[in-house]
């Protein structure tokens, strides 16, 4: 099995790039600051988080220039269609303005006197967050704008 | 870099380089909770399979071979310039691209003259040239295997409308492929059964819904169906009997935040956007609490 993962640009057929893989040890630091991230996150109320996601949307946003061309020479995506930020920031926006309800305790219908019953979503989270812990995501068709 | 900008702890996101092998043992370590995939369906298996014993949670988009059904009152030029489109855009590297197209014979034979004609006008070239519409698909080898199934179609018996020397910037065994537009093509043929993921469709002639149904269900995904029609009753009533994540009337090829993202069959399994993609990535827990 390789060690390195190699992009081929289809302009040309050439090399693009060549990455190499991580290490063992890459990735039990990985793992390991997964967790720590999360316990932090998790601790986090949901307005910060929500406003976090929006300025992570703003700063891909601003990188539309470098962004675009790159797609181009490592996917062959045409340069006049753009990097398909729009439906990007149009699903930060809504996954972020329905966070408060889509992520509200579920409280059942008959709850009596002296009782307190709800279903909470433990450790809510915005969509790039994983509350159920650590999320392995492959690369998309095109890579990080298909969520 | 977007996430540090923002702000957001060190640890939440990460990229990390993994080959086949490492990602199959960090699967079956059981130290993910949650896997996101997105590819083949071979890989979804293989997914599933290093998976399994752990009970990881998992969310698949496996593949599409999405099916459009022009109705007998369909507005034809609106469904021609959308349906090229939708076959056409990102020279038909869209999970929800459209595949095959079922037209209704009483306007078949306008349909086909109206699609061939749009599809002639792309303009195959390097892709950071402003002019180019059609830019070279990702790897010469998915070229290579949308060129095979045209090829076997062809061979089978069906009509390729599209004279590829009309595109200048086309070249075998590279990933610059022009636009193919098929006819008398049917399901034994690999370019209406597996995904082509390319700029390649096959058009047949149905005589109704019923015999439109039954094509668009014989396949082994279910990603999304556009039904074109005037009738919005009808599109749902159809749209029920389609085994499809979701059904268009009167688009395709097109994301909406606000309604779940899924799949049936070897499409996919889970969700992604809406409040159902919240769920996907979630886990509940009950709390019942009693004074005394």
């Amino acid at each position: 099995m390789s060690d390195f993962i190699s992009c081929i640009s289809p302009i040309d057929g050439k090399e693009l790039v060549r990455k190499p893989i991580a290490s063992e040890a890459a990735i039990d630091a990985a793992l390991a600051n997964a967790r720590a991230a999360q316990k932090a996150w998790r601790a986090t109320p949901l307005s910060e988080r929500k406003a976090a996601m929006l300025r992570f949307m703003d700063a891909m946003l601003a990188m539309n220039q470098e962004i675009v061309p790159e797609l181009a020479q490592q996917m062959g995506r045409p340069v006049r269609y753009g990097g398909e930020f729009s439906p990007f920031e149009a699903r930060v926006r809504h996954m972020v303005e329905i966070a408060e309800e889509a992520l509200a305790p579920i409280v059942p219908k008959g709850t009596q006197a002296g009782f307190k019953r709800m279903i909470k979503r433990e450790r809510s989270a915005s969509c790039w967050s994983s509350p159920r812990g650590i999320t392995l995501t492959s690369p998309r068709s095109i890579p990080s704008f298909r969520r | 870099m977007a996430m540090d900008k923002a702000g957001i702890p060190k640890g939440l996101f990460q990229n990390l380089v993994l080959n086949h092998d490492q990602t199959t043992r960090l699967l079956g370590s059981g130290k993910i909770d949650h896997c996101n995939f997105t590819g083949s369906v071979a890989g979804g298996r293989a997914i599933e399979k290093a998976a399994a014993g752990t009970f990881t949670t998992l969310g698949l988009e496996l593949g599409g071979k999405d099916p459009a059904y022009v109705r007998h009152d369909a507005k034809l030029d609106h469904a021609i310039e959308n349906l090229v489109d939708g076959a056409m855009y990102n020279s038909g590297q869209c999970c929800c691209g459209i595949e095959r197209v079922y037209v209704h014979e009483s306007l078949y034979d306008r349909f086909v003259e109206g699609f061939v004609d749009l599809t002639k006008k792309y303009v195959l070239g390097n892709p950071l040239d402003e002019k180019t519409t059609l830019g070279p698909m990702a790897n010469k080898r998915f070229a290579d295997w949308v060129r095979k199934q045209n090829a076997d179609a062809v061979a089978a018996g069906a009509t390729a409308h599209i004279d590829a020397k009309l595109f200048l910037r086309q070249r075998p065994a590279t990933a610059y492929l022009a636009p193919q537009v098929l006819t008398g093509v049917n399901h034994t043929m690999s370019v209406m059964m597996e995904e082509s993921f390319g700029p390649t469709v096959g058009i047949m002639k149905v005589s109704g819904d019923e015999e439109a149904i039954r094509l668009m269900n014989d396949s082994p995904y279910g990603l999304t169906a556009p039904v074109w029609t005037q009738d919005m009753e009808a599109a749902e009533r159809i749209g029920a009997e389609i085994e499809t994540g979701t059904v268009f009337m009167n688009r395709c090829d097109y994301l909406d935040p606000g309604l779940a993202w899924t799949g049936v069959k070897d499409t996919g399994r889970g969700y992604g956007l809406s409040s159902l993609g919240y769920e996907a990535l979630t886990q509940g827990k009950s709390y019942h609490l009693r004074s005394v």
